[in-house]
């Protein structure tokens, strides 16, 4: 099935990405408050959510891996895991820019930026467990994606708390408030969903490949041919 | 000889004291007497008038100060209207407009006509009141376009995301080839040990 997908998943997110790009430039209204930085939204804004969804599908197959011990679910969150470092990665450099762009600040410890570090610190922390750990690699990294996945509610919930960032909450309401804004930007965020599958599939590929080289060098010591 | 010398003694001072005040005969051999008045050794010659000033006309050189005003704004010459503006407004006395004609006549006319010289130093305050008011205000506009249009950083961001991406596909890409190239050499290995 994967195989099929894959393709067709990836082909829906390039006509995506060119879509909801020629949307932001030309269709959705520009935004007198945040500017022409607030063009940086687009992307940044479901990439937030494709991290967070990334951390969630990552927690849960982590826990029922824990449960069962079924290799699938080792695999999903894995890989869940290595593409939230990729949205991670994607939504602190972007929302840096636009730091310095709004705020002429590369960084600032606000309280969301700084949860946000803090989760993608805990990603990153679970792929170097995974790849170095050893035998116990796989239940150490389950673990500690439940674990990260707890980091979501906190910075969801730091929306209103912060002191910069635009807020979900009035802010946030008022950011996306154009209806041409809310398409373009759901548009975007159903992209990266596809994409997001996209990256997951391939990984999960990667991944069963990397399972079958394991037990085919297994064989391959059993019979002798390896050392 | 002795009658002549009393006679000349007494009679002396009653001659010197006969005399105008300052007609200067007082100056006998036998100790003449000063006149009270001047208190000075020399005698007081009449004050020599000073030679007046040429008279200048302000209407006729406040006009020719416009007239050489305006030249110097229609052929750029901001020093000029700068010297003129310094004299007036009081930032200076020391000026280069006395080494010119029309320097001479604008502060001629300056010298000659408080009100000219009031009227050019508001209008000179005016305009650099104007001037320092059309700078802030192209400060903020260019800064407020800078912003509007900032397509630096946003361009930056959506390559930042798109490298990132490619990245990550290309990384994904070429493990999934290694690791087919990898599987497929030991399943070759394993089926001729196998044999």
């Amino acid at each position: 099935m994967s195989n099929k997908a894959i393709p067709v998943l990836a082909t829906l997110s390039a006509i995506g990405f060119v879509v909801t790009l020629w949307l932001a430039f030309t269709f959705a209204p520009f935004d007198a408050a945040l500017l022409f930085n607030q063009k940086i939204f687009y992307w940044h804004v479901p990439h937030a959510f494709m991290l967070f969804l990334a951390v969630a599908v990552c927690g849960v197959a982590s826990l029922v891996f824990l449960k069962k011990r079924t290799p699938k679910w080792d695999d999903i969150a894995m890989a869940s895991a290595e593409v939230a470092v990729l949205f991670g990665a994607a939504v602190l450099i972007t929302g840096s820019i636009w730091a310095k762009a709004a705020w002429d600040v590369w960084w600032t410890w606000e309280k969301r930026l700084t949860m946000s570090l803090l989760l993608w610190l805990t990603l990153v922390g679970i792929v170097l467990v995974r790849r170095f750990a050893g035998a116990s690699a796989d239940r150490l990294a389950a673990g500690l994606a439940v674990f990260g996945t707890l980091g979501i509610p906190f910075i969801y919930t730091m929306v209103n708390a912060s002191d910069h960032h635009p807020q979900a909450g009035t802010q946030g309401a008022a950011l996306a408030s154009h209806p041409d804004i809310k398409l373009v930007m759901w548009l975007g965020v159903l992209t990266f969903f596809l994409w997001f599958l996209t990256l997951v599939m391939m990984r999960v590929q990667s991944v069963g490949a990397e399972r079958e080289l394991r037990e085919l060098r297994e064989k391959g010591l059993d019979a002798g041919l390896l050392s | 000889m002795r009658i002549w010398i009393t006679v000349a003694l007494v009679l002396a001072p009653a001659i010197a004291l006969a005399q105008p005040a300052g007609s200067g005969s007082a100056g006998s051999a036998a100790g003449s007497a000063q006149p009270p008045s001047t208190g000075s050794g020399a005698p007081e010659s009449p004050p020599v008038p000073a030679p007046a000033p040429p008279a200048v006309d302000p209407a006729a050189a406040r006009t020719a100060c416009n007239a050489a005003l305006n030249a110097a704004d229609k052929a750029g010459n901001k020093i000029f209207i700068g010297d003129v503006a310094a004299v007036a407004t009081g930032a200076t006395a020391t000026t280069e407009l006395v080494k010119t004609a029309e320097g001479k006549s604008c502060l001629a006319a300056l010298a000659a006509s408080p009100e000219f010289q009031k009227s050019t130093s508001d209008t000179a305050r005016q305009d650099a009141a104007n001037q320092l008011a059309a700078t802030v205000k192209k400060q903020h506009e260019d800064a407020g376009t800078a912003i509007a249009k900032n397509e630096k950083h946003v361009i930056l961001a959506y390559a930042a995301m798109w490298l990132l991406s490619a990245a990550f596909v290309l990384f994904l890409w070429r493990r999934q080839q290694g690791l087919k190239t990898e599987i497929a050499q030991l399943r070759r290995d394993l089926e001729a040990a196998s044999k």
